[in-house]
C-alpha cells in the first residue's frame, strides 16, 4: 500500500502518516492503524494510553459519589484523518467506533474507563454523533478534550413478580 | 479496610444549576440505545482486528 498517495488536506496530518508514524511506532508512542479500501489508504489514526481527571461535579453527577478516583484510565485518539476522495462515506465514523470496539476488547484485560479525543473545533459536533461528551476538566489549548464513556447502560429490564 | 462512601454534599447556588446540566448529559452514558451502538463497535472490531 502507498501511504505517499494519503491526502486529507491537512498537511500536518499527512507529514504524520508518511514520516513520523513510524517512529511514534517504534519509541512506544502511539500506534498508528490505516484504513484501507481497494488497497489505497483512506483514513488513519493513532491511539496512546491515557488519563483523565473529572471535576468534582462530573463525578457526582456521573458516579453519584465525590472524589472516587484521581484519575480515570482512558485510550486516546491521538490523531484521526480521512482522505479527502473519500470525504462523505463515514470512513471516520466508522474508524472511531472500530476504536471503541477495540478499547471494550483491552478493557477486558486492562482498567479502561473512556476513549478521549482532543477535538479539533470544527470536529466537535462529528464526536458528540458518536457519543463523546466534553470534559470540564482537561483543556488543551484551542483544542476540546472529550471522552467516551466505555460502560454498558445498566439494564432496564425490571423482573416481573408472577 | 475499604473507606466508606461518604454522602454526597448538598449542591447549591451556581453548582445545583451546572449539576442538574451534568446529570442530564450523564444520561447519555446510561441511555438503553448504548448497548446497541457498543455492540455494533464490537462487532466493527472483531470482524476486522488484525
Amino acid at each position: 500500500m502507498d501511504l505517499g498517495a494519503f491526502d486529507c488536506q491537512d498537511e500536518d496530518l499527512n507529514e504524520f502518516l508518511k514520516k513520523d508514524a513510524f517512529s511514534y511506532q517504534k519509541n512506544g508512542i502511539a500506534q498508528t492503524y490505516v484504513c484501507q479500501y481497494s488497497n489505497q489508504p483512506v483514513g488513519f489514526f493513532s491511539l496512546c494510553s491515557d488519563a483523565i481527571k473529572l471535576s468534582d461535579l462530573e463525578e457526582i453527577a456521573e458516579f453519584g459519589v465525590d472524589k472516587t478516583h484521581q484519575d480515570y484510565p482512558a485510550i486516546k485518539i491521538a490523531r484521526l484523518a480521512t482522505s479527502a476522495s473519500y470525504k462523505g462515506r463515514h470512513i471516520g465514523m466508522f474508524m472511531v467506533k472500530y476504536v471503541i470496539g477495540m478499547a471494550l476488547e483491552f478493557s477486558k484485560k486492562i482498567g479502561c474507563r473512556f476513549v478521549t479525543v482532543d477535538s479539533m473545533p470544527n470536529s466537535v459536533e462529528f464526536y458528540q454523533r458518536l457519543n463523546f461528551i466534553k470534559n470540564l476538566k482537561d483543556h488543551s489549548g484551542k483544542m476540546e478534550s472529550m471522552r467516551f464513556d466505555l460502560i454498558e447502560p445498566p439494564t432496564s429490564s425490571v423482573a416481573s413478580s408472577p | 479496610m475499604a473507606k466508606p462512601i461518604e454522602p454526597t454534599p448538598e449542591i447549591t447556588g451556581k453548582d445545583a444549576d451546572e449539576f442538574v446540566e451534568l446529570t442530564k448529559r450523564a444520561e447519555v452514558t446510561l441511555d438503553p440505545q448504548k448497548t446497541k451502538f457498543l455492540d455494533e463497535c464490537r462487532k466493527i472490531y472483531a470482524e476486522r482486528k488484525p
